[in-house]
């Protein structure tokens, strides 16, 4: 599975970007991948990019499909792994990461953590490089913004 | 980009997506790699969990039966089954949609299948034996009289005494737990005798979480809940009656339960129900000031500090919570002789002007002479010095000053960072989260972190105004 091998991790950040769990994001992304497997399917056109479009799908897909279930441990379903001492911070990432428009949002997972360039995440995403590029950097700059009153609120007040 | 984007960017670049795990083997030609699971792995899709309830009446029904075995009841608009399918021995469902699979037995048994799912049914010598091959089930069945009902793993055989339990089995190994009745988990050579609320794991390396986050994925996951008893330790405190709200429900109950447990000194026990209460409400101040004084009792002041500023803002119900809190901040500076610190917290406390438990002659008193930690409560030792750190460099006051007031030295020892300006993206951000450290002291911080904790050859000197590296 060489398709899998090379763009699981970029797909992986797609589905977590859509998704905010990394189960659920992983199980798009499974889906996605055995249904090829079977042959269910077939690439007519750019593999890379009907992989993008099919595990979006199948995220949203996962979003409906358990709306139902009932989160009784309240758990946040982590897919950063987090440095040593920062899990909380890991945490407040994630969530304010899902306080950002989607556009953006999508282009920020695929380029830090998909390793994905401008020119990559265009061609994932059906954009111009020129529009992943200035969606990256509004985003960035409003998540940390974000992410900085998000941490402002939270130390803030004791002080 | 601006360079605080630039800084911002190196700061996310710490954080690392999780390695997502192999195809199912199903269907993979290979396996990219070895499959990685973290500790919540009970929320991850590829685990296996079954629960079973289980009747004579089902086992009978299979016995010296060739008929069909099940018929699906449920099945997702994208799932390779359709409704009222039948599903004969030996053929193995899979679940592959993501809405799963629910398979109706002939005596009004169920199971529930998660997605990504596969299981086979199999007549066994006294009964029927579900072989799990991957993923989570739910089974409830009827009550039975003889035989059993097996759910095979491939590291474990469970056989269902009683009526409710679930299997959880992924590529590492299988845990077993048991919601209601009594099961027998043969586990090669040992057999394990299971009862509600216990579970048990193949392999240590098998992490192992409450019952009630295992089954959350089901359709019918607060019911499940409702049966399992609450924990041991609290079981009895708990009043039961008709109306009752599950226990993992009710922030409130969580909350009265954790404090009872607090005061027959039974901190940690009483830490993870106010953390769970917290989980149902992040906001309940109570929950956040309580598991601050557990922490506290723990002798856990890091998190304890963490605790009690998380109750300032959160719902501050009831309002005593606010002056407390403050009091309780300005003591555990105290205890770390921080007392600059410590004399503001007293001052907050005493400008609320709540007396609640005689708050403003506690706090004046601290503010006159500070707080002395009481015998046997142990203190957080401090960091071993760095062997290259200059004892008396002004880098080094600031650090400890301002970066172990939270903390520990240790995060920052295990930096190891590469260049200048990650340790400068981590005093930015140290001071977004309102760490006190003036403008003139952030550059003499960042020397001090990047020469002593700096990925840098040590035979280098290390220009102390060498300009910030920009990534």
């Amino acid at each position: 599975m060489r398709l899998y091998q090379q763009h699981s991790r970029g797909l992986l950040a797609h589905a977590c970007s859509i998704v905010n769990s990394f189960a659920s994001a992983e199980d798009a992304l499974h889906q996605v991948f055995e249904r090829l497997l079977r042959g269910d399917i077939e690439i007519t056109d750019s593999p890379v990019s009907y992989l993008y479009r099919a595990v979006r799908n199948a995220s949203l897909n996962q979003i409906r499909s358990h709306s139902r279930e009932v989160d009784l441990a309240g758990m946040e379903d982590r897919w950063l792994d987090s440095p040593a001492g920062m899990e909380q911070t890991g945490l407040e990432l994630q969530s304010a990461m899902h306080g950002l428009p989607e556009g953006q949002r999508e282009v920020i997972l695929l380029h830090i953590w998909g390793q994905m360039s401008f020119e990559e995440c265009a061609a994932a995403l059906g954009i111009s490089p020129n529009t992943a590029a200035s969606r990256y950097r509004y985003g960035l700059s409003k998540l940390r913004e974000q992410f900085q009153t998000t941490a402002r609120s939270r130390y803030g007040s004791a002080k | 980009m601006d360079r605080q984007n630039d800084e911002f960017e190196a700061f996310l670049k710490q954080f690392q997506l999780r390695t997502p795990g192999p195809l199912p083997k199903e269907g993979t030609a290979q396996s990219p790699r070895p499959r990685r699971r973290p500790l919540q792995w009970i929320l991850a899709a590829a685990a296996v969990v079954a629960v079973v309830l289980l009747s004579s009446a089902l086992v009978r029904m299979f016995e010296g039966t060739r008929g069909p075995y099940a018929k699906v009841e449920v099945a997702g608009t994208n799932s390779l089954y359709k409704t009222g399918q039948t599903i004969p021995v030996g053929e193995v469902v899979r679940s592959n949609d993501a809405e799963g699979v629910v398979l109706a037995l002939e005596d009004g048994s169920h199971i529930e299948m998660r997605s990504q799912s596969a299981l086979a049914l199999e007549s066994a010598a006294d009964g029927i034996r579900v072989r799990l091959n991957n993923g989570s089930i739910i089974v409830s069945a009827a009550k039975q009289q003889t035989g059993h009902l097996y759910v095979q793993t491939k590291n474990v055989l469970v056989s269902v005494v009683g009526t409710v339990f679930f299997v959880n089995a992924e590529s590492t190994g299988t845990s077993v737990a048991v919601v209601e009745g009594e099961v027998h988990v043969q586990d090669g050579a040992s057999l394990k005798k299971l009862h509600p609320g216990e579970q048990t794991a193949s392999d240590t390396s098998v992490p192992l979480r409450p019952v009630r986050e295992a089954i959350s994925w089901s359709r019918n996951a607060l019911a499940y809940a409702a049966l399992l008893p609450p924990p041991p330790s609290v079981a009895a405190q708990i009043q039961t009656g008709p109306g009752l709200v599950p226990f993992s429900q009710d922030p409130a109950s969580l909350i009265r339960d954790g404090e009872k447990l607090a005061a027959a000194g039974r901190y940690h026990e009483a830490a993870d129900l106010f953390q769970k209460a917290l989980s149902l409400n992040r906001l309940s101040s109570i929950a956040s000031f309580r598991l601050g004084e557990v922490r506290y009792q723990l002798g856990d002041f890091n998190n304890a500090l963490q605790s009690f500023r998380d109750s300032l803002i959160g719902d501050l119900d009831p309002k005593w919570i606010e002056v407390w809190a403050h009091i309780n901040i300005g003591k555990i500076y105290d205890i770390r002789e921080q007392r600059d610190r410590a004399i503001p917290e007293y001052q907050r406390a005493i400008s609320t002007g709540d007396d609640f438990h005689m708050a403003q002659g506690v706090a004046k008193g601290f503010l006159a002479a500070p707080f002395r930690q009481a015998q046997g409560v142990p203190s957080p030792s401090p960091p071993e010095p760095q062997p290259n750190a200059n004892p008396d460099s002004p880098g080094k006051k600031i650090f400890y000053r301002a970066c172990t007031t939270c903390h520990s030295a240790e995060p920052a020892a295990k930096t190891n960072f590469s260049t200048k300006a990650e340790y400068a993206a981590l005093v930015n951000r140290e001071i977004n989260k309102g760490t006190e450290i003036s403008t003139a002291e952030v550059p003499v911080l960042v020397d001090y972190l990047w020469e002593n904790f700096g990925k840098v050859p040590r035979d280098i000197p290390v220009q102390r105004d060498a300009p910030i590296q920009r990534k």
